[in-house]
């Protein structure tokens, strides 16, 4: 985004460049200080859109896995039906990963639920296996 | 909501929409176009113009494949249609791999037909979702592309504030940002239902490449099966070696439109022609059902049995069949498909104003030196390659149709190189031509391309409009028409660009480097 030094960040930036309490009035930071702010505004930006795009689609396949499990209709309409879902869900972790306050956060958002869902898949799994054997 | 969220969204909105934004600029034009895919390939061969289909149409294509291809395993016959006249057979023979041999036959009389070699419409089609990549590769990145459409249009619609009361809001008169940014609203929420549903239902009709792993899990791999149990079709039979004639299609196409309540069939394949295992599959016609759902029916080939056994589509997959219906918007009459290419493009141009306001906005912030100048003038060639070069490319491909020697080799490609010639001519001369130069230069030439089609196909054919219209062949005349409507569009933007410069901007240009000249854009 535009460097805006010396001129008012827009607005749409103040919320990430806010965690990093930095003041509006830039000009009396000093050089280095900016630098570094400015590297991690970008490590942020560049965590969140890893997390957004490869964290999202783990999340949502995980989803689809649990949903294929745990809906109580046949093979073909659990896939479809949780298949065609997977989009929302997807959906839903990109939007929590750019709103989430931290980078962190983004990720803790993403990380706890695939390992909730992904564990009770697992569980699922292995139930009808040992049930079908 | 908490503090931040809606800065947050639109944020991710403006980031989100120029990464994919010429992609899906591409992918939108071409798909509004694809809504007229029929009429397009049609327009693109006039030899078939004057075909009339015969009622026994596909009786004369089996006789004609037992002509060319009478120990083949598979026949594929394509049906013609209202909007379609042509007829299509497709054979594969054995030992032969995947590959299908294919020609045209005269609807009216069976016989092979010499129409020039085109893609027609099928080129802006395929495109739409496979950017003319090899198939995979393009089908991931459009799905990207967009998965990222449908982030943009939830960050969008959070981040409008005023969502209602802006609707009526248009200050075209406002410099800069204000006028783009109001148009950009507009139409997005004129059409905001399509759109959603457009990008959303894209989605799904590749979702179980996107998505695979409750296929997966639920089928142990076997991805083969799953689709066996969607397409509810009956393990393919081996051939029995006993002879047996086919029978009549007429009965079991008669038979099939009955099941279908008058729905018409549209495909035919035959496995196994003239022997005693034989069957006859027909596919109904995609124009007669929004969903998918109940539109194939298998007939035993020897005797022209029905198969089939009706039956009601489960709920996940009947949703799955109208969304899938949804996005190819192939039923409903006339009305509803111009309906549809409205809406298709209003949504190009959406995408198109999301992208001129990025580059407007962002060089009224930035100081215009350096990096950020380099970047603003990456953004606005980037802008003009795509939201006036495509189209510049689109018109040479009918121009290209119209020019090119009828028995050219490889003609079809030669079609669709025009296309990218024309794209990538037009892209170079947007990273030459300042800011609003570029625009209003492209913006003429497209204007009279497209204007100049109906004129080029007076010349070059006879299903020019003076023909088309006294006779009533829309599908012809409105491709024509247009083409004319849209070559008057763009001749009106053109006209406004070059006019609207203000005076004071005038006297800053002089005197000023190229980068430079191009940072006043904003200005206007």
């Amino acid at each position: 985004m535009g460097s805006g030094y010396g001129a008012v960040a827009h607005p749409s930036r103040r919320s990430l460049r806010s965690l990093l309490r930095v003041r509006s009035n830039t000009e009396a930071i000093p050089a280095v200080k900016r630098t570094t702010q400015r590297a991690r505004y970008r490590l942020g930006v560049a965590s969140r859109a890893v997390a957004a795009v490869a964290g999202g689609y783990a999340l949502s396949s995980i989803a689809t896995v649990l949903l294929t499990l745990a809906l109580p209709a046949s093979r073909a309409e659990a896939v479809l039906t949780a298949t065609m879902l997977s989009f929302l869900v997807y959906l839903g972790a990109v939007v929590w990963v750019f709103a989430a306050a931290t980078a962190w956060r983004a990720w803790l958002g993403l990380i706890v639920p695939a390992a909730v869902l992904g564990g009770t898949a697992w569980i699922l799994r292995m139930a009808s296996v040992g049930g079908a054997s | 909501m908490k503090a931040g969220f809606r800065p947050s969204m639109a944020w991710l909105h403006t980031w989100a929409g120029l990464v994919v934004g010429w992609l899906l600029f591409a992918i939108f034009l071409t798909g509004t176009a694809s809504y007229f895919r029929p009429e397009i390939t049609r327009w693109m061969q006039p030899e078939l113009h004057a075909v009339v289909p015969a009622p026994d149409a596909a009786q004369r294509a089996v006789a004609r494949l037992q002509q060319v291809a009478p120990r083949a395993n598979n026949w594929f016959i394509e049906l013609p249609d209202d909007r379609d006249p042509s007829m299509q057979i497709f054979w594969r023979e054995e030992g032969a791999g995947r590959r299908f041999q294919r020609e045209t036959l005269n609807a009216g009389t069976g016989e092979p037909l010499q129409a020039r070699a085109t893609r027609g419409g099928d080129f802006f089609y395929r495109f739409h979702f496979e950017l003319h990549m090899p198939p995979l590769w393009g089908r991931w990145v459009v799905g990207a592309a967009a998965m990222i459409m449908l982030v943009a249009i939830v960050s969008g619609v959070i981040t409008h504030r005023r969502i209602f009361k802006d609707f009526f809001t248009f200050r075209p008169a406002k410099a800069g940002q204000r006028a783009w940014l109001d148009a950009h609203n507009a139409l997005a929420v004129l059409a905001l239902p399509y759109h959603l549903v457009i990008t959303y239902t894209g989605m799904i009709t590749l979702m179980t490449m996107y998505m695979p792993w409750g296929v997966d899990v639920a089928y142990d791999g076997n991805r083969q099966a799953f689709f066996a149990e969607m397409a509810q079709s009956a393990p393919p039979k081996k051939a029995a070696g006993v002879a047996a004639p086919l029978a009549p299609m007429g009965p079991m196409l008669a038979q099939a439109e009955h099941v279908w309540s008058g729905a018409r069939v549209s495909r035919i394949s035959v496995s196994h022609p003239g022997d005693a295992n034989a069957t006859v599959q027909v596919t109904r016609h995609d124009g007669d059902e929004m969903s998918r759902a109940g539109g194939r029916l298998v007939f035993n080939g020897a005797t022209g049995a029905l198969l089939t056994r009706p039956e009601a589509t489960p709920a996940a997959a009947s949703t799955h069949d109208m969304l899938y219906g949804l996005h190819l918007g192939r039923f409903g009459g006339p009305l509803l498909r111009a309906l549809f290419f409205l809406s298709g493009l209003v949504g190009t141009a959406m995408v198109a104003t999301g992208l001129v306001l990025w580059a407007v906005k962002r060089q009224t912030r930035t100081s215009g030196a350096g990096w950020s100048a380099f970047g603003n003038r990456c953004v606005e060639a980037l802008n003009v390659a795509a939201v006036t070069g495509l189209p510049l490319a689109m018109a040479a491909y009918f121009w290209g149709n119209r020019l090119l020697p009828v028995d050219v080799a490889a003609r079809a490609d030669a079609e669709i190189r025009c296309f990218f010639a024309v794209w990538i001519v037009a892209a170079i001369h947007a990273a030459l031509r300042p800011g609003l130069r570029a625009w209003r230069e492209q913006l003429v030439a497209a204007a009279l391309l497209f204007g100049g089609l109906p004129m080029l196909n007076a010349i070059t054919t006879s299903s020019h409009l003076a023909n088309t219209l006294p006779r009533g062949d829309w599908g012809l005349a409105g491709v024509d028409l247009v083409t004319m409507a849209i070559g008057i569009v763009l001749g009106l933007v053109a006209w406004h660009v070059g006019w609207r410069r203000p005076p004071r901007a005038e006297a800053r240009r002089v005197g000023r480097v190229p980068m430079a000249r191009a940072a006043r854009v904003g200005a206007d």
